[in-house]
């Protein structure tokens, strides 16, 4: 309980106080005692959460079988001191995504998980890592017999899976391809001196493993047993009777190996305070005396910024005295007239208090005082950054037959975590899409082939899936403001808006998806020219489970572009008629068409900064590497260095609409400013349509034209006549 | 306004979208395809308007108007009649 007093002194001498000092071989001693009372039916798994120092993780890892961490830190650290990952188990109710990660690719043997969520993730993770990952669940019982410290069961808590709800995460995990059930793990509560309670516990947890390794249909490989040992931490307790837990227990322990079930079964004691907290002392000197209004008050060199649990912040209601010890200062000695003083700390504030009221018969300055029961759960739980003191320091004892050798310890107690950076970084949520939207003839269709090129990108020539799912949405308002329409329809008949919307984006998504997986490629990306035509609808189907590109070209480019198209089909395009209707000069009805589609092009990428990129078809063609790269980082891709080489050496994957770039090889920065060659006049009339749209684009705005007199434009006509007939004679 | 060489460059370049390295004042203009009808009705008002002539039916061939240099002549041949 207390390290001798001569070895106390001399480390105090030769290197100051405060400082924690650990007795290896009263841990030694423990680990001995618990392999041949259970006779080694129990493996004693280290919980290192309690202390992580590397002393201990170097040692155990030669004296035990087994690990137990709870976070990618710790994780990092044992693998620092050299534990085989196989020889590990992960628990802890708040695992992030890197940390399973990690624990995944380093081969961490025993994974437990605590929630559903966790068993999917992992399911996920192990699926991209091409692993078979095997798992324990941690269970929460309802039951905890009373005599525990800390009690972690019956009540809500964050800790496992609750009893009740047990078998459906087995089914969950049996329904998971990458993960075996291998086992069961309950921690149900800590800090327990009375052997009966413990046993009761013991017989609870083995009720239940059964109980689910019956319904898991499963031999497990590992069952971990939570101990729940505890320590005599204040005055008036007593060390934990371990023969009457040993007496209590092994008979469970043999009954359940005797199953032929469990034959095979590893037993995994799991437990930390109870192999190292006694064999640790904190030693603190007195800096300070005063006698105020009645109380004797020693103020430390240490104190809550080293050891929080000494001054009950450690989970504690009521601050109640850890046993101590006070080694006198022989030098001078002032007696403590009612044999009771107040031990605080040096920090500036009351609640750095190591005891209320102990009974010390005399206090003065260079007093030593050693707290006991401070071997776990010590300077790592707590707060010595607090005022800027130093660190503790550490030390540890081992005997032998020529007397105590005392070694100085050195660890900061930091993982290092740069191996994991990139795994840390915050991951872009996955969208299985990606939506081209920019107006018809833009250039989406060289995007396309861009997009289409990449290793993980599939996009097929045009589908018109999702300007179809725009068109069966399609509503209108009759009279009396009365919507007509497939979702007021349905509404009527009971589906819910979001319903429509999930079942119409499975079923075009669900073609993409196959589309995709037989070109071998993990997303997929949607091209249609028309789709810029349904922008509001389209977003409404793809939601937050796609990334957009959204492309816009000059004006004046887009008006000779959609002209020549229209010449080639000799119709107009559905999509233009009401355009067609409003305004007879086709240019200007083309103009006021790209004015809409740009500025809703325009209004969507400012609605979505994150999950949508905006790219100039002129941009694209001076500068096709970078403007790609950046608009694919939207994506969460990169852009391979020969993509676009590739993209355009390949002719065999041309889709329909795709006519303009049939034959092309290289981008060419030609077929820009093609509507340069409109004449000075039209461009001028399509000018005051286009130019604020322009100008919002970052386009330079186009000259206006002066007005013309009727006379003008009568001589232009006559001279109209003269030039065809000029034109005829050649 | 005066109606040179620069003045008729200046046109072609920023009203008709014409490059630059093919503006020769030799260049064939209309008979080479770099404008077309509708542009060369905005070539003559422009002429008409700058040098204040008015081109008659006869005047309109190529001989008078496929070039820089041609227009040039063809104007200064007009002024002085």
């Amino acid at each position: 309980m207390f390290i001798e007093a001569p070895l106390i002194q001399h480390i105090a001498r030769q290197h100051g106080t405060p400082f924690f000092v650990y007795d290896l071989d009263m841990v030694d001693q423990r680990i001995k005692t618990l392999n041949e009372g259970f006779e080694g039916l129990f493996k004693i798994s280290y919980a290192m959460k309690c202390n992580p120092h590397r002393v201990f993780l170097e040692r155990f890892k030669a004296q035990l079988p087994s690990l137990d961490i709870s976070s990618g830190g710790e994780l990092i650290r044992a693998l620092d001191a050299g534990w085989d990952a196989a020889k590990i188990s992960f628990t802890g109710p708040g695992k992030q995504r890197w940390e399973l990660e990690h624990a995944v690719n380093s081969g961490v043997g025993k994974i437990i998980v605590e929630s559903p969520r966790e068993i999917d993730m992992l399911n996920d993770i192990c699926a991209d890592a091409q692993r078979q990952q095997s798992i324990l669940i941690r269970v929460s019982p309802q039951h905890l017999p009373k005599g525990f410290g800390v009690n972690m069961s019956g009540k809500p808590n964050q800790f496992g899976v609750d009893e009740e709800h047990v078998e459906a995460a087995i089914d969950q995990i049996k329904a998971s391809e990458h993960l075996a059930l291998v086992g069961f793990h309950i921690y149900s509560g800590t800090q327990c001196l009375t052997p009966s309670a413990i046993c009761e516990n013991f017989a609870n947890f083995i009720r239940l493993f059964e109980q689910f390794s019956e319904y898991a249909d499963i031999e497990p490989q590992a069952l971990i047993f939570g101990s729940a040992f505890g320590i005599p931490y204040h005055e008036g307790m007593q060390t934990l009777d371990i023969d009457e837990v040993i007496a209590g227990a092994l008979p469970q322990l043999k009954g359940l190996k005797a199953q032929s079930r469990f034959k095979d079964t590893g037993l995994y004691l799991e437990l930390g305070r109870w192999l190292v907290g006694e064999a640790g002392n904190y030693v603190t000197s007195v800096v300070s005396t005063k006698e105020s209004r009645g109380t004797t008050i020693g103020v430390c060199d240490g104190g809550m910024h080293h050891h929080l649990g000494a001054c009950g912040h450690l989970g504690s209601v009521i601050h109640r005295n850890y046993q101590m010890q006070r080694i006198a200062n022989t030098q001078q000695s002032t007696a403590v007239e009612n044999g009771k003083v107040n031990l605080v700390g040096s920090l500036c504030t009351s609640i750095d208090t190591l005891g209320h009221g102990v009974a010390f018969d005399g206090l003065s300055v260079g007093d030593l005082v050693s707290i006991g029961c401070s071997g776990g759960y010590g300077a790592t739980s707590s707060p010595v950054n607090f005022i800027s003191h130093p660190y503790p320091q550490e030390f540890a004892i081992q005997r032998d037959q020529q007397g105590a050798t005392i070694t100085p310890l050195a660890d900061d107690y930091r993982a290092d975590f740069s191996s994991v950076q990139a795994l840390r970084k915050p991951q872009q949520e996955a969208r299985e899409g990606i939506v081209v939207l920019g107006t018809p003839r833009s250039g989406t269709t060289l995007l396309r082939r861009l997009l289409n090129a990449h290793p993980r990108i599939a996009c097929p020539g045009e589908t018109n899936l999702l300007s179809a799912c725009a068109r069966f949405l399609h509503r209108e308002t009759i009279a009396e403001g009365v919507e007509v329409g497939v979702e007021a329809g349905l509404k009527h008949a009971g589906f819910a808006q979001a319903e429509i919307l999930n079942r119409l984006r499975d079923m075009a998504f669900g073609f993409h998806r196959d589309y995709a997986r037989r070109q071998g490629k993990a997303r997929w990306a949607e091209k249609t020219a028309f789709d810029s035509f349904h922008i509001d609808d389209i977003e409404r189907v793809c939601g937050e489970q796609v990334h957009y590109l959204c492309m816009i070209r000059h004006g004046l480019d887009f008006v000779v572009s959609m002209q020549e198209l229209c010449d080639k089909n000799q119709a107009y395009l559905q999509e233009v008629h009401d355009y067609i209707r409003r305004y007879p000069k086709p240019l200007e009805a083309f103009a006021h068409l790209w004015v809409a589609l740009t500025e809703q092009l325009l209004a969507f990428a400012q609605r979505h900064p994150h999950d949508a990129a905006l790219i100039k078809y002129e941009d694209l063609v001076a500068a096709p590497h970078d403007v790609l790269s950046g608009a694919l980082s939207v994506c969460a891709e990169t852009c391979p260095d020969d993509l676009i080489d590739t993209a355009l050496q390949d002719k065999d994957s041309l889709g329909l609409g795709d006519w303009k770039t049939y034959g092309k090889t290289a981008i060419e920065a030609g077929s820009v400013s093609r509507g340069d060659g409109l004449s000075a006049r039209t461009k001028g009339d399509l000018a005051t349509i286009m130019n604020p749209t322009l100008e919002k684009c970052g386009y330079a705005p186009i000259p206006l034209h002066q007005q013309h007199s009727d006379d003008d434009a009568a001589r232009r006509y006559e001279l109209g006549l003269l030039l065809a007939g000029l034109k005829n004679k050649d | 306004m005066a109606l040179n060489e620069a003045a008729l460059t200046a046109f072609l370049q920023d009203n008709m979208g014409v490059d630059p390295n093919d503006l020769d004042a030799d260049a064939a203009l209309f008979s080479s395809n770099l404008l077309d009808s509708f542009s060369m009705v905005e070539l003559i008002m422009f002429i008409e308007q700058s040098a204040d002539i008015k081109l008659n039916p006869s005047d309109i061939q190529l001989d008078n108007l496929d070039s820089i240099n041609r227009i040039l002549s063809f104007v200064d041949a007009a002024k002085d009649a």
